[in-house]
Protein backbone atom coordinates (compact mmCIF):
# COMPACT_ATOMS: atom_id res chain seq x y z
CA UNK A 1 0.00 0.00 0.00
CA UNK A 2 1.33 3.39 -1.09
CA UNK A 3 0.02 6.47 -1.19
CA UNK A 4 -0.76 9.80 0.80
CA UNK A 5 -4.69 9.74 2.63
CA UNK A 6 -6.79 12.62 3.55
CA UNK A 7 -9.93 12.17 5.64
CA UNK A 8 -12.54 15.22 6.04
CA UNK A 9 -15.43 13.91 8.45
CA UNK A 10 -17.97 15.87 10.05
CA UNK A 11 -21.82 16.15 11.46
CA UNK A 12 -23.27 19.32 12.72
CA UNK A 13 -21.26 20.05 15.06
CA UNK A 14 -17.44 19.15 14.62
CA UNK A 15 -15.29 18.61 11.92
CA UNK A 16 -12.16 17.23 11.29
CA UNK A 17 -9.19 17.26 8.76
CA UNK A 18 -6.97 14.73 8.39
CA UNK A 19 -3.78 13.84 6.47
CA UNK A 20 -0.97 10.93 6.63
CA UNK A 21 1.43 9.64 4.32
CA UNK A 22 3.02 6.76 6.20
CA UNK A 23 2.59 3.40 7.91
CA UNK A 24 1.26 4.19 11.17
CA UNK A 25 0.62 7.78 12.76
CA UNK A 26 0.33 8.23 16.28
CA UNK A 27 -2.39 10.83 18.15
CA UNK A 28 -1.37 12.27 21.18
CA UNK A 29 -0.50 15.44 23.28
CA UNK A 30 -3.57 17.38 25.55
CA UNK A 31 -6.95 15.73 26.57
CA UNK A 32 -10.08 16.96 25.51
CA UNK A 33 -8.62 17.52 22.12
CA UNK A 34 -11.46 15.30 20.38
CA UNK A 35 -9.12 12.12 19.77
CA UNK A 36 -11.75 9.85 20.93
CA UNK A 37 -14.67 11.70 19.53
CA UNK A 38 -12.89 11.53 16.49
CA UNK A 39 -13.08 7.51 16.72
CA UNK A 40 -16.16 7.38 17.27
CA UNK A 41 -17.46 9.62 14.24
CA UNK A 42 -15.59 7.43 11.82
CA UNK A 43 -17.10 4.06 13.75
CA UNK A 44 -20.60 5.66 13.30
CA UNK A 45 -20.11 7.02 9.15
CA UNK A 46 -19.02 2.70 8.70
CA UNK A 47 -22.10 1.61 9.85
CA UNK A 48 -24.47 3.63 8.47
CA UNK A 49 -22.59 6.03 6.21
CA UNK A 50 -24.56 9.34 5.80
CA UNK A 51 -27.58 8.32 7.07
CA UNK A 52 -25.59 8.20 10.58
CA UNK A 53 -25.73 12.70 9.94
CA UNK A 54 -22.01 12.23 9.54
CA UNK A 55 -20.34 12.71 6.20
CA UNK A 56 -17.12 11.92 5.06
CA UNK A 57 -14.82 13.19 1.87
CA UNK A 58 -11.97 10.92 1.48
CA UNK A 59 -9.37 8.83 -0.82
CA UNK A 60 -9.45 6.19 1.53
CA UNK A 61 -11.09 3.20 0.12
CA UNK A 62 -11.48 1.00 2.99
CA UNK A 63 -11.08 1.83 6.87
CA UNK A 64 -11.72 0.31 10.15
CA UNK A 65 -11.90 0.88 13.54
CA UNK A 66 -10.22 -0.77 16.19
CA UNK A 67 -12.06 -0.51 20.11
CA UNK A 68 -11.64 -2.23 23.40
CA UNK A 69 -14.61 -4.66 22.02
CA UNK A 70 -13.09 -5.10 18.74
CA UNK A 71 -12.33 -8.84 19.30
CA UNK A 72 -11.79 -9.91 15.47
CA UNK A 73 -8.88 -7.68 15.09
CA UNK A 74 -6.79 -10.42 13.69
CA UNK A 75 -9.02 -11.57 10.78
CA UNK A 76 -10.01 -7.84 10.16
CA UNK A 77 -6.08 -7.55 9.46
CA UNK A 78 -5.85 -10.75 7.67
CA UNK A 79 -8.25 -9.48 5.36
CA UNK A 80 -8.14 -6.25 4.56
CA UNK A 81 -4.47 -5.29 3.08
CA UNK A 82 -5.13 -2.09 1.71
CA UNK A 83 -7.22 0.11 4.87
CA UNK A 84 -6.46 2.14 7.19
CA UNK A 85 -6.87 0.73 10.65
CA UNK A 86 -7.82 3.70 13.25
CA UNK A 87 -7.41 2.30 16.78
CA UNK A 88 -8.62 4.10 19.93
CA UNK A 89 -6.82 4.31 22.88
CA UNK A 90 -8.89 1.90 25.17
CA UNK A 91 -7.87 -0.63 22.12
CA UNK A 92 -5.51 -3.65 24.33
CA UNK A 93 -3.82 -4.50 22.07
CA UNK A 94 -1.15 -1.53 20.20
CA UNK A 95 1.54 -2.54 22.13
CA UNK A 96 1.50 -6.60 21.63
CA UNK A 97 3.71 -8.38 19.71
CA UNK A 98 0.66 -10.23 17.71
CA UNK A 99 -0.41 -7.28 17.16
CA UNK A 100 2.77 -5.70 15.44
CA UNK A 101 2.98 -8.95 13.49
CA UNK A 102 -0.11 -9.20 11.84
CA UNK A 103 -0.40 -5.11 11.21
CA UNK A 104 3.10 -5.98 9.74
CA UNK A 105 1.79 -8.61 7.84
CA UNK A 106 -1.46 -6.95 6.50
CA UNK A 107 0.52 -3.90 5.04
CA UNK A 108 -2.52 -1.80 6.38
CA UNK A 109 -1.97 1.87 7.67
CA UNK A 110 -2.43 2.49 11.51
CA UNK A 111 -3.84 6.11 12.91
CA UNK A 112 -3.48 5.14 16.36
CA UNK A 113 -4.52 6.97 19.87
CA UNK A 114 -2.06 6.06 22.55
CA UNK A 115 0.46 7.74 25.04
CA UNK A 116 1.64 4.58 25.91
CA UNK A 117 5.76 3.55 25.01
CA UNK A 118 5.10 1.04 21.80
CA UNK A 119 8.89 0.04 21.83
CA UNK A 120 7.16 -2.70 18.74
CA UNK A 121 5.52 -0.48 16.36
CA UNK A 122 8.10 1.62 14.44
CA UNK A 123 7.18 4.50 13.35
CA UNK A 124 8.41 8.21 12.24
CA UNK A 125 9.23 11.21 14.65
CA UNK A 126 7.15 13.31 12.08
CA UNK A 127 4.21 10.89 12.32
CA UNK A 128 3.48 11.84 15.90
CA UNK A 129 0.62 14.43 15.79
CA UNK A 130 -1.87 15.93 18.07
CA UNK A 131 -5.05 17.71 17.28
CA UNK A 132 -6.29 21.45 17.74
CA UNK A 133 -9.56 22.72 17.45
CA UNK A 134 -10.76 26.19 16.15
CA UNK A 135 -14.53 27.18 17.01
CA UNK A 136 -16.14 29.24 14.36
CA UNK A 137 -19.78 30.19 15.30
CA UNK A 138 -21.22 26.87 16.50
CA UNK A 139 -19.15 24.66 15.20
CA UNK A 140 -15.37 23.12 15.94
CA UNK A 141 -12.83 22.60 13.22
CA UNK A 142 -10.30 20.06 14.04
CA UNK A 143 -6.83 19.57 12.73
CA UNK A 144 -4.06 17.09 12.78
CA UNK A 145 -0.21 18.73 13.48
CA UNK A 146 3.37 17.61 13.90
CA UNK A 147 4.06 17.07 17.74
CA UNK A 148 7.81 17.32 17.44
CA UNK A 149 9.59 20.56 15.51
CA UNK A 150 12.26 21.58 14.67
CA UNK A 151 13.95 24.65 16.61
CA UNK A 152 16.79 26.54 15.85
CA UNK A 153 20.09 25.88 17.95
CA UNK A 154 23.22 27.38 18.24
CA UNK A 155 25.08 24.74 20.47
CA UNK A 156 28.63 23.73 19.79
CA UNK A 157 29.05 19.81 21.07
CA UNK A 158 31.98 18.16 22.50
CA UNK A 159 30.71 14.76 21.82
CA UNK A 160 28.46 13.29 18.98
CA UNK A 161 26.24 9.99 19.35
CA UNK A 162 24.64 8.07 16.54
CA UNK A 163 22.04 5.24 16.46
CA UNK A 164 23.77 4.12 13.57
CA UNK A 165 26.58 1.24 13.82
CA UNK A 166 29.27 1.18 11.60
CA UNK A 167 28.57 2.70 8.10
CA UNK A 168 26.01 5.72 9.86
CA UNK A 169 28.75 6.24 12.29
CA UNK A 170 31.89 6.22 10.40
CA UNK A 171 30.79 8.78 7.85
CA UNK A 172 29.81 11.07 10.91
CA UNK A 173 33.12 10.09 12.42
CA UNK A 174 34.91 11.37 9.19
CA UNK A 175 33.03 14.85 8.70
CA UNK A 176 32.78 16.06 12.36
CA UNK A 177 36.05 16.98 14.78
CA UNK A 178 34.79 15.56 18.05
CA UNK A 179 34.31 12.40 19.64
CA UNK A 180 31.70 10.06 17.66
CA UNK A 181 30.25 7.27 19.95
CA UNK A 182 27.41 4.57 18.07
CA UNK A 183 24.87 3.29 20.56
CA UNK A 184 24.30 0.49 18.30
CA UNK A 185 20.58 0.53 17.26
CA UNK A 186 18.49 2.33 18.25
CA UNK A 187 16.66 1.21 21.09
CA UNK A 188 20.19 1.51 22.84
CA UNK A 189 20.30 5.50 22.08
CA UNK A 190 18.64 6.57 25.27
CA UNK A 191 21.03 4.45 27.93
CA UNK A 192 23.93 5.51 25.49
CA UNK A 193 23.20 9.44 26.01
CA UNK A 194 22.81 8.79 29.50
CA UNK A 195 25.93 7.46 29.89
CA UNK A 196 27.52 10.97 28.64
CA UNK A 197 25.55 13.34 30.10
CA UNK A 198 27.23 16.39 31.55
CA UNK A 199 28.89 17.28 28.12
CA UNK A 200 27.59 19.00 25.36
CA UNK A 201 26.04 16.32 22.96
CA UNK A 202 24.69 16.45 19.67
CA UNK A 203 22.27 13.22 19.36
CA UNK A 204 21.67 12.04 15.68
CA UNK A 205 18.81 9.42 15.56
CA UNK A 206 17.51 8.11 12.26
CA UNK A 207 14.32 9.87 12.54
CA UNK A 208 11.85 7.81 10.08
CA UNK A 209 12.08 5.06 12.89
CA UNK A 210 12.47 6.68 15.85
CA UNK A 211 9.23 8.66 16.83
CA UNK A 212 8.19 5.33 19.34
CA UNK A 213 11.36 6.13 21.26
CA UNK A 214 11.40 10.18 21.06
CA UNK A 215 9.43 11.21 24.30
CA UNK A 216 11.70 9.41 26.15
CA UNK A 217 14.40 11.01 24.50
CA UNK A 218 13.27 14.08 25.02
CA UNK A 219 12.71 13.61 28.48
CA UNK A 220 16.56 12.84 29.05
CA UNK A 221 17.34 16.47 27.05
CA UNK A 222 14.78 18.03 29.44
CA UNK A 223 16.54 16.92 32.83
CA UNK A 224 19.81 17.64 30.96
CA UNK A 225 19.87 20.83 29.08
CA UNK A 226 22.92 20.03 26.85
CA UNK A 227 21.81 17.39 24.74
CA UNK A 228 20.50 18.32 21.28
CA UNK A 229 18.80 15.90 18.81
CA UNK A 230 18.94 15.55 15.22
CA UNK A 231 16.59 13.62 13.10
CA UNK A 232 17.08 13.54 9.46
CA UNK A 233 15.20 10.65 8.09
CA UNK A 234 18.02 7.86 8.34
CA UNK A 235 21.38 7.75 7.51
CA UNK A 236 20.79 6.61 3.88
CA UNK A 237 18.73 9.32 3.47
CA UNK A 238 21.39 11.68 3.66
CA UNK A 239 23.96 9.79 1.52
CA UNK A 240 20.61 10.18 -1.43
CA UNK A 241 20.53 13.66 -0.91
CA UNK A 242 23.86 14.15 -1.97
CA UNK A 243 25.19 15.45 -5.47
CA UNK A 244 26.03 11.40 -6.67
CA UNK A 245 22.87 10.42 -5.63
CA UNK A 246 20.23 12.69 -5.66
CA UNK A 247 20.70 13.63 -9.77
CA UNK A 248 19.33 10.33 -10.46
CA UNK A 249 16.32 11.10 -8.20
CA UNK A 250 12.92 12.23 -9.29
CA UNK A 251 10.85 13.10 -5.92
CA UNK A 252 11.71 9.44 -4.28
CA UNK A 253 12.81 11.96 -1.83
CA UNK A 254 10.02 14.84 -1.16
CA UNK A 255 6.99 12.31 -2.13
CA UNK A 256 8.05 8.86 -0.53
CA UNK A 257 4.76 8.12 0.17
CA UNK A 258 4.50 7.32 -3.48
CA UNK A 259 7.07 4.92 -3.57
CA UNK A 260 7.54 2.94 0.10
CA UNK A 261 5.26 0.19 0.02
CA UNK A 262 4.31 -0.69 3.74
CA UNK A 263 3.84 -4.48 2.62
CA UNK A 264 7.73 -4.41 1.86
CA UNK A 265 9.21 -1.52 4.02
CA UNK A 266 7.75 -1.22 7.71
CA UNK A 267 9.57 2.34 7.48
CA UNK A 268 11.17 4.80 5.32
CA UNK A 269 13.82 4.22 6.67
CA UNK A 270 13.72 0.70 4.96
CA UNK A 271 12.74 1.84 1.65
CA UNK A 272 15.90 4.63 1.40
CA UNK A 273 18.27 1.34 2.57
CA UNK A 274 16.91 -0.39 -0.42
CA UNK A 275 16.83 2.94 -2.74
CA UNK A 276 20.36 3.83 -2.14
CA UNK A 277 21.52 -0.18 -2.95
CA UNK A 278 20.06 -0.12 -6.25
CA UNK A 279 21.48 3.33 -7.27
CA UNK A 280 24.72 1.75 -6.02
CA UNK A 281 24.72 -1.08 -7.72
CA UNK A 282 23.35 0.40 -11.22
CA UNK A 283 25.14 3.74 -11.38
CA UNK A 284 28.23 2.72 -9.92
CA UNK A 285 28.50 -0.96 -10.18
CA UNK A 286 29.23 -1.06 -6.22
CA UNK A 287 27.93 -2.55 -3.33
CA UNK A 288 26.27 -0.51 -0.58
CA UNK A 289 26.94 -2.43 2.28
CA UNK A 290 25.50 -0.97 5.75
CA UNK A 291 28.14 -2.82 7.68
CA UNK A 292 31.10 -1.17 5.83
CA UNK A 293 31.34 2.61 4.55
CA UNK A 294 34.98 1.37 3.18
CA UNK A 295 33.40 0.11 0.05
CA UNK A 296 31.05 2.89 -0.89
CA UNK A 297 33.76 5.43 0.04
CA UNK A 298 36.49 3.22 -2.44
CA UNK A 299 33.57 3.60 -5.14
CA UNK A 300 33.27 7.47 -5.18
CA UNK A 301 37.21 7.82 -4.10
CA UNK A 302 35.51 11.48 -3.94
CA UNK A 303 35.46 14.09 -1.25
CA UNK A 304 32.39 15.36 -2.13
CA UNK A 305 29.84 12.91 -0.61
CA UNK A 306 31.42 14.08 2.62
CA UNK A 307 31.06 17.40 1.70
CA UNK A 308 27.26 17.21 0.64
CA UNK A 309 26.40 15.12 3.89
CA UNK A 310 28.53 17.19 6.03
CA UNK A 311 26.34 20.46 4.25
CA UNK A 312 23.30 18.45 5.33
CA UNK A 313 24.50 17.94 8.44
CA UNK A 314 24.89 21.15 9.24
CA UNK A 315 21.40 22.49 8.11
CA UNK A 316 19.85 20.06 10.30
CA UNK A 317 22.45 21.65 13.09
CA UNK A 318 20.15 24.35 12.92
CA UNK A 319 17.13 22.71 13.54
CA UNK A 320 17.30 20.30 16.57
CA UNK A 321 13.89 18.48 17.31
CA UNK A 322 11.89 19.37 20.20
CA UNK A 323 8.84 19.24 21.45
CA UNK A 324 5.93 22.15 19.98
CA UNK A 325 5.09 24.39 23.65
CA UNK B 1 0.11 12.05 48.20
CA UNK B 2 0.68 10.26 44.36
CA UNK B 3 2.05 7.15 44.56
CA UNK B 4 3.58 5.56 41.69
CA UNK B 5 5.09 2.38 39.99
CA UNK B 6 6.70 3.46 36.86
CA UNK B 7 7.44 1.23 34.11
CA UNK B 8 5.27 -1.23 35.64
CA UNK B 9 1.74 -2.60 35.38
CA UNK B 10 -0.28 -4.59 38.60
CA UNK B 11 -3.30 -6.65 38.51
CA UNK B 12 -5.20 -4.17 39.75
CA UNK B 13 -4.70 -1.42 37.42
CA UNK B 14 -7.35 -0.44 35.54
CA UNK B 15 -7.48 -1.30 31.41
CA UNK B 16 -10.04 1.09 30.68
CA UNK B 17 -11.06 4.37 32.49
CA UNK B 18 -13.89 5.45 30.29
CA UNK B 19 -15.52 2.28 30.21
CA UNK B 20 -15.24 2.25 34.81
CA UNK B 21 -16.48 5.78 35.05
CA UNK B 22 -19.62 4.65 33.34
CA UNK B 23 -20.30 2.53 35.75
CA UNK B 24 -19.10 3.60 39.01
CA UNK B 25 -20.20 7.59 38.69
CA UNK B 26 -22.48 8.79 41.16
CA UNK B 27 -23.91 12.13 40.29
CA UNK B 28 -22.95 14.66 43.42
CA UNK B 29 -19.55 13.71 42.35
CA UNK B 30 -20.50 16.54 39.13
CA UNK B 31 -20.74 19.25 42.31
CA UNK B 32 -17.77 19.16 43.36
CA UNK B 33 -15.98 22.84 42.51
CA UNK B 34 -12.30 20.61 41.62
CA UNK B 35 -14.49 18.23 39.39
CA UNK B 36 -16.05 21.65 37.80
CA UNK B 37 -12.70 22.88 37.31
CA UNK B 38 -11.57 19.40 35.60
CA UNK B 39 -13.91 19.54 33.20
CA UNK B 40 -13.82 23.35 32.64
CA UNK B 41 -10.15 23.21 32.03
CA UNK B 42 -9.85 19.72 30.05
CA UNK B 43 -13.01 19.65 27.98
CA UNK B 44 -13.84 23.66 27.96
CA UNK B 45 -17.17 22.71 29.25
CA UNK B 46 -18.91 23.97 32.07
CA UNK B 47 -21.01 21.22 33.67
CA UNK B 48 -24.36 21.76 35.23
CA UNK B 49 -25.41 18.68 37.16
CA UNK B 50 -24.82 15.73 34.59
CA UNK B 51 -25.18 17.56 31.95
CA UNK B 52 -21.94 19.31 30.17
CA UNK B 53 -21.86 22.20 28.29
CA UNK B 54 -19.57 22.82 25.61
CA UNK B 55 -18.22 23.26 22.44
CA UNK B 56 -20.07 20.33 20.99
CA UNK B 57 -23.07 21.17 22.69
CA UNK B 58 -25.25 19.48 25.88
CA UNK B 59 -23.39 15.99 26.37
CA UNK B 60 -23.82 13.51 29.06
CA UNK B 61 -20.97 13.29 31.54
CA UNK B 62 -19.63 9.64 29.79
CA UNK B 63 -18.49 11.34 26.81
CA UNK B 64 -16.47 13.25 28.81
CA UNK B 65 -13.17 12.91 27.62
CA UNK B 66 -10.75 9.92 28.45
CA UNK B 67 -7.86 12.45 30.38
CA UNK B 68 -11.22 14.05 32.38
CA UNK B 69 -12.70 10.79 33.30
CA UNK B 70 -9.27 9.89 34.75
CA UNK B 71 -8.56 12.73 37.11
CA UNK B 72 -12.23 12.64 38.32
CA UNK B 73 -11.68 9.14 39.52
CA UNK B 74 -8.52 9.83 40.76
CA UNK B 75 -10.49 12.53 42.72
CA UNK B 76 -13.39 10.46 43.59
CA UNK B 77 -12.59 6.57 43.97
CA UNK B 78 -11.94 5.60 47.28
CA UNK B 79 -11.20 2.34 48.73
CA UNK B 80 -14.13 0.33 48.18
CA UNK B 81 -13.92 1.48 44.13
CA UNK B 82 -10.33 0.96 44.16
CA UNK B 83 -8.83 2.80 41.49
CA UNK B 84 -5.46 2.16 39.62
CA UNK B 85 -5.17 3.79 36.80
CA UNK B 86 -1.83 4.08 34.17
CA UNK B 87 -0.78 7.86 33.67
CA UNK B 88 -0.98 7.11 29.74
CA UNK B 89 -4.61 7.95 29.79
CA UNK B 90 -4.15 12.13 30.88
CA UNK B 91 -2.91 13.96 28.64
CA UNK B 92 -0.48 16.76 29.10
CA UNK B 93 -2.78 19.64 30.10
CA UNK B 94 -3.78 17.16 33.20
CA UNK B 95 -0.40 17.22 35.03
CA UNK B 96 -1.07 20.63 36.95
CA UNK B 97 -4.60 18.79 37.98
CA UNK B 98 -3.12 15.73 38.67
CA UNK B 99 -0.51 17.32 40.84
CA UNK B 100 -3.37 19.02 42.52
CA UNK B 101 -5.33 16.46 43.44
CA UNK B 102 -2.57 14.14 44.38
CA UNK B 103 -2.10 17.13 47.66
CA UNK B 104 -5.25 16.51 48.72
CA UNK B 105 -5.54 12.86 48.30
CA UNK B 106 -4.04 9.55 48.29
CA UNK B 107 -4.01 8.61 44.70
CA UNK B 108 -2.24 5.25 43.36
CA UNK B 109 -1.24 4.92 39.58
CA UNK B 110 1.35 3.43 37.30
CA UNK B 111 2.92 5.14 33.94
CA UNK B 112 4.25 3.35 30.74
CA UNK B 113 4.71 6.37 28.84
CA UNK B 114 7.80 8.73 28.79
CA UNK B 115 5.00 11.71 27.38
CA UNK B 116 4.17 12.23 31.29
CA UNK B 117 6.62 14.67 32.09
CA UNK B 118 4.60 17.21 34.30
CA UNK B 119 5.97 20.01 32.04
CA UNK B 120 5.42 23.43 33.68
CA UNK B 121 4.51 21.34 37.08
CA UNK B 122 6.75 21.91 39.78
CA UNK B 123 5.68 22.07 43.88
CA UNK B 124 4.49 18.23 44.13
CA UNK B 125 5.28 15.23 46.22
CA UNK B 126 5.14 12.15 44.96
CA UNK B 127 5.94 8.32 46.17
CA UNK B 128 8.46 6.58 43.92
CA UNK B 129 7.22 2.56 44.26
CA UNK B 130 9.80 1.16 42.49
CA UNK B 131 12.65 2.40 44.72
CA UNK B 132 10.29 3.13 47.60
CA UNK B 133 11.53 7.02 47.21
CA UNK B 134 9.88 10.17 48.12
CA UNK B 135 10.40 13.27 45.41
CA UNK B 136 9.56 16.61 44.96
CA UNK B 137 9.06 18.60 41.68
CA UNK B 138 9.88 18.10 37.96
CA UNK B 139 13.36 17.38 38.35
CA UNK B 140 13.09 14.29 40.58
CA UNK B 141 10.20 13.02 38.46
CA UNK B 142 11.97 13.43 35.14
CA UNK B 143 14.91 11.11 37.13
CA UNK B 144 12.34 8.51 37.63
CA UNK B 145 11.06 8.40 34.71
CA UNK B 146 14.37 8.09 32.72
CA UNK B 147 16.04 5.67 35.29
CA UNK B 148 12.60 3.13 34.69
CA UNK B 149 11.93 4.10 31.20
CA UNK B 150 11.62 1.06 29.01
CA UNK B 151 10.44 -0.21 26.02
CA UNK B 152 9.92 -3.89 26.56
CA UNK B 153 7.29 -5.68 27.67
CA UNK B 154 5.82 -4.41 31.15
CA UNK B 155 6.02 -6.30 34.40
CA UNK B 156 2.91 -7.22 35.74
CA UNK B 157 2.56 -7.37 39.56
CA UNK B 158 0.25 -9.12 41.34
CA UNK B 159 0.05 -6.68 44.23
CA UNK B 160 -1.99 -3.38 43.63
CA UNK B 161 0.19 0.07 43.71
CA UNK B 162 -1.51 0.79 47.17
CA UNK B 163 -0.64 -2.92 48.50
CA UNK B 164 2.74 -2.36 47.46
CA UNK B 165 2.85 1.16 49.44
CA UNK B 166 1.17 0.11 52.49
CA UNK B 167 3.74 -2.64 52.68
CA UNK B 168 6.26 0.13 52.97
Amino acid sequence: MVGKYYLKIWNKWIQYELQFERRISVLKGNGGTGKSTLIDLIAEYLRYHSRTGVHADTNIKDMHVLHYNTDNWVSLLREHHESVFFADEDFPYLTTAEFNDELSASGSYLVCVSRENMGRLSYAIDSVYYLKSDIQGHKTYTRMYNMYVDEHCSMKPVRVITEDLKSGHDIIEHIVNVDVISAGGNANVQNTVKEHVGVALYVIVDGAAYGQFISGLLAICDKYKNIKVLAPECFEWLLLNSYAFVRYLTDELTATYKYADSIKYGTWENYYEDLLRSLVQRFYKGHYNKESWDDLFSTFKSRRMLGDVRRQLYDLDNSVIDIRP
Amino acid sequence: MIHVLFFKTTEETQPNPGLFFKNVYAPEWFDDPLVKRIIREIDSSESDGMAVLGPLGSIGVEKLSGTAKTLILLLKCDVEEYFEPNLTWVGDNGFQLFADIGKEHDIYCVLTGSDFNMRGVEDFDFYCVNDKSYGHGREDWLTKLIEYCTYDDMEVLSQSVKELCDGR
